[in-house]
């Protein structure tokens, strides 16, 4: 008798209990202390149905007049999962993990979503510097065998290069494509021959985003190349996770839209505070000399400086420009777009040329910034929260310095692409049968030139390409168009670098455009795209 | 109310049929003329209470102040092998059924090897991320330091509570479960 009263008091102490942590939730969501983002509560109403019913409910037959208009534009194309438009992309998605500074994260964010718990950050580290320093110790090593494994998962880096082709100072190209299929699909080619639902729902798509190592932190990581000759900027926490292999060269040759005569003016060395002004001096007008002392001088950023808040062992003097755009052309380093929140949201970005940027009207993939004054004003050297600033120490550029790094910056020219014509078609003579045969691809059935025409091969545009057609993911958006002239230089490809060679950048095209193209037309836009 | 003497396990009533048994700690308690020891209830209910509470609200993201130090951990105890939510839950599965276990006195031995698991597992990130625990270790703890230092005291509870209950002889085992049977309301 006892007994079973103490249950009963128990069974209604536990209901009380869990409907009141239930209920708190509720009240919990949406508000500014939670990560669930308010969107996430109408979710059960399909936000577009809603008009249409409640005129049902007003009166009582008349709902078939108004209808017509909706099933006829409907079911033209049946709607896929993702396609409806509105919060229907959360779907299959879960909350980011609650993390601080240093902690892992997963690497595929792309099925996570959430809110911050602030869009600012603060110059403390959640631990002492000399514990920092351990942590790291102990995380960076697992952190970087897993990885490893991560990475040789997703390609096989086989190191084989296309017999022949080479960058514009003479590194090999790597051969492609690299990106593993999943069981079940047996060559790239195939899978362009699949429905964007059936790879999305068989889970087949090989080009999903690439997330930071270690988001947390995230900031800039420098390929290990340029490591050893800059060895100041090693990070105790993350190593780069792409192969030196399927990196752009270094140091890169340097092309000046004033001085095409003297081809790779730094006759392959890497320009630096050092050494800029033997090489320049009487070269440059005294504006562009100090936009390219200035483009070379370090500045502080949130993890590369003289506090704590910090991911080298040792103080450090900051970062240039040029140590990621290396002699105005790109080393591979990548970092996080500083364009969203929380910090898990933003979109992993590889470092993009600046060789030809004088022809670009768009600058950086999402944001969308129209001038390289502006660009050298606003770079992501604090992650997009200018607060920092004020522990860290400022860039301190004033707008007639960031006019003249613009001023350098607009006289980097493109490589050399000796087998186009000036209104760069191919010239028959130059080029081989497969550049031609991809070049008719590129104008024709691939339709590469809507988007990539001109000089630069650009439309200047931001296109949403829609990807998470092909995968359960958080949608990135829309992304600018990058150029493709001297393309060849530059893997790995796309924002966040997530095809290694551009026979993974093609086949990525041929899926997502659904272009059914053959093996063989992928192979000819390849020979096609290294002429550029 | 859980004093009927058919219940305790661990009391060493003298005029329980269990009781004359060999229990050589409390039989020397007893006969020390000390007042017999009494099934700690209100130990056990608030060690349930705590576990289920603290338990149940790691199923909504948000809601745990420890969901970051049970994420870490558990994902890396498998290593990585499961994502950040579904670790948490797992770990919610677990602790709510230990508190379960703990109020209503059910499954005692499979409760108290969850039991002893959840707490080496509270542990493991003194081992994994000391510095989150430790401003200067092991003397000077943080917040969280705290949090999981304090956790001997838990361990001693359910060291109290769960073992006498679930590995006392067997024979006692049998009388209490025989004799314990809620009758049909
Ligand atoms: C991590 C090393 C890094 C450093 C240092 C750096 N950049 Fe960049 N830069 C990038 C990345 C990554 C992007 C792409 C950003 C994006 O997509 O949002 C970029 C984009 C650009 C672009 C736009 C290119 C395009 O095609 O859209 C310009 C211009 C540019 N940077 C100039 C600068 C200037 C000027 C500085 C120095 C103030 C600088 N960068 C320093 C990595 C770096
Ligand atoms: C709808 C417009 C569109 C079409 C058509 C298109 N592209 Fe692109 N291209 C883009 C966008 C947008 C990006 C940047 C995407 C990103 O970074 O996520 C891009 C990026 C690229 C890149 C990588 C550039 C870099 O610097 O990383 C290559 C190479 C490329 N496209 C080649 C092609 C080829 C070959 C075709 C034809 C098969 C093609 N594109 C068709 C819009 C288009």
């Amino acid at each position: 008798m006892k007994e079973s009263l103490a249950r009963l008091l128990g069974t209604v102490f536990v209901i009380i209990l869990s409907v009141g942590i239930t209920l708190t939730y509720e009240r919990y969501k949406g508000t500014g202390l939670s990560r669930v983002p308010e969107k996430h509560l109408p979710r059960e109403v399909p936000p577009s149905k809603e008009p249409i019913r409640s005129e049902d409910r007003n009166s009582a037959a008349p709902a078939p007049v108004p209808d017509p208009p909706a099933p006829t534009a409907g079911p033209a194309e049946s709607p896929p999962a993702p396609a409806s438009g509105g919060s229907d992309h959360l779907e299959g998605l879960t909350i980011y993990p609650m993390v601080t500074k240093g902690m892992r994260t997963p690497f595929d964010l792309w099925h996570y979503y959430g809110r911050g718990v602030s869009s600012f950050t603060s110059p403390d580290l959640p631990m002492r510097f000399e514990q920092w320093l351990d942590f790291h110790k102990r995380q960076k090593p697992e952190l970087m065998k897993d990885v490893t494994a991560y990475m040789n998962g997703r390609y096989h880096f086989t190191g084989e290069a296309i017999p022949g082709a080479v960058m514009s100072g003479g590194k090999a190209i790597m051969k492609g494509p690299v990106a593993t299929l999943a069981p079940g699909v047996a060559t790239h080619e195939g899978l362009a021959q699949l429905s964007p639902e059936e790879i999305r729902t068989k889970d087949l798509f090989p080009y999903k985003p690439l997330a930071h190592p270690i988001q947390t932190v995230a900031h800039m990581v420098f390929p290990q190349s340029w490591i050893k000759v800059h060895p100041d900027h090693e990070r105790i926490d993350v190593d780069m996770d792409i192969p030196e292999a399927y990196l752009p060269e270094f140091p890169p040759p340097m092309f000046l839209t004033t001085h095409k005569e003297l081809g790779d003016v730094t006759n392959g060395r890497e320009v630096t505070l050092d050494n800029y002004y033997e090489i320049f001096d009487g070269l440059l007008t005294p504006e562009q000399m100090e936009g390219l002392k200035e483009l070379l001088r370090p500045s502080a950023t949130t993890w590369f400086n003289h506090t704590n808040h910090r991911i080298t062992e040792k103080p450090s003097k900051g970062v240039a420009c040029f140590d990621c755009h290396v002699n105005g052309h790109s080393n591979g380093a990548f970092e996080l777009g500083p364009d969203s929140r929380p910090n898990m949201a933003r979109l992993r970005v590889d470092t993009p040329t600046m060789r030809g940027n004088y022809n670009l009207m768009q600058l950086s993939s999402k944001r969308s910034i129209r001038s390289m004054d502006h660009f050298a004003e606003v770079e992501e050297y604090f992650d997009g929260d200018p607060g920092m600033q004020q522990a860290i120490g400022p860039r301190a550029v004033k707008r007639e310095v960031t006019n003249r790094m613009g001023d350098l910056n607009s006289i980097l020219d493109y490589p050399p692409a000796p087998k186009l014509n000036p209104l760069l078609r191919l010239i028959p003579g130059k080029a081989t049968e497969a550049e031609l045969r991809g070049e008719a691809l590129f104008h024709g059935k691939a339709g590469c030139v809507q988007c990539h025409s001109g000089p630069a091969f650009v439309d200047d545009y931001m296109h949403d390409l829609q990807v998470e057609r092909f995968y359960v993911g958080r949608p990135e958006g829309p992304i600018k168009t990058f150029p493709l002239r001297g393309i060849k230089d530059s893997p790995p490809y796309l924002h966040d670098g997530r095809c290694p060679t551009l026979h993974d950048v093609v086949n990525f095209f041929n899926v997502v455009l659904e272009l059914k193209l053959t093996q063989a037309e992928e192979n000819d836009l390849v020979s096609y795209l290294l002429c550029l | 109310m859980d004093q009927t003497p058919t219940s305790q396990s661990t009391a060493v009533d003298p005029a329980t049929p269990s009781g004359p048994e060999k229990q050589p700690l409390q039989n020397a308690a007893t006969s020390s003329g000390d007042p017999p020891m009494q099934d700690p209830v209100l130990l056990r209910l608030a060690l349930g209470y705590v576990y289920f509470h603290f338990g149940f609200l790691k199923f909504f993201p948000d809601l745990s102040p420890a969901e970051w130090l049970a994420e870490q951990t558990v994902m890396k105890l498998l290593h990585q092998g499961l994502n950040p939510e579904h670790s948490l839950h797992l770990l919610a599965v677990f602790e709510c059924a230990i508190g379960l276990g703990l109020i209503f006195k059910v499954f005692p031995r499979i409760i108290s090897v969850m039991f002893f698991l959840h707490m080496a597992g509270t542990y493991l990130p003194a081992i994994y991320m000391p510095e989150m625990l430790f401003k200067i270790a092991p003397f000077a703890p943080t917040l969280e330091g705290q949090y999981i230092i304090k956790n001997f005291v838990f361990l001693a509870a359910g060291w109290t509570v769960l073992v006498p209950h679930a590995f006392g002889n067997a024979q006692r085992r049998r009388t209490s479960r025989e004799t314990s049977q809620p009758p049909p309301p």
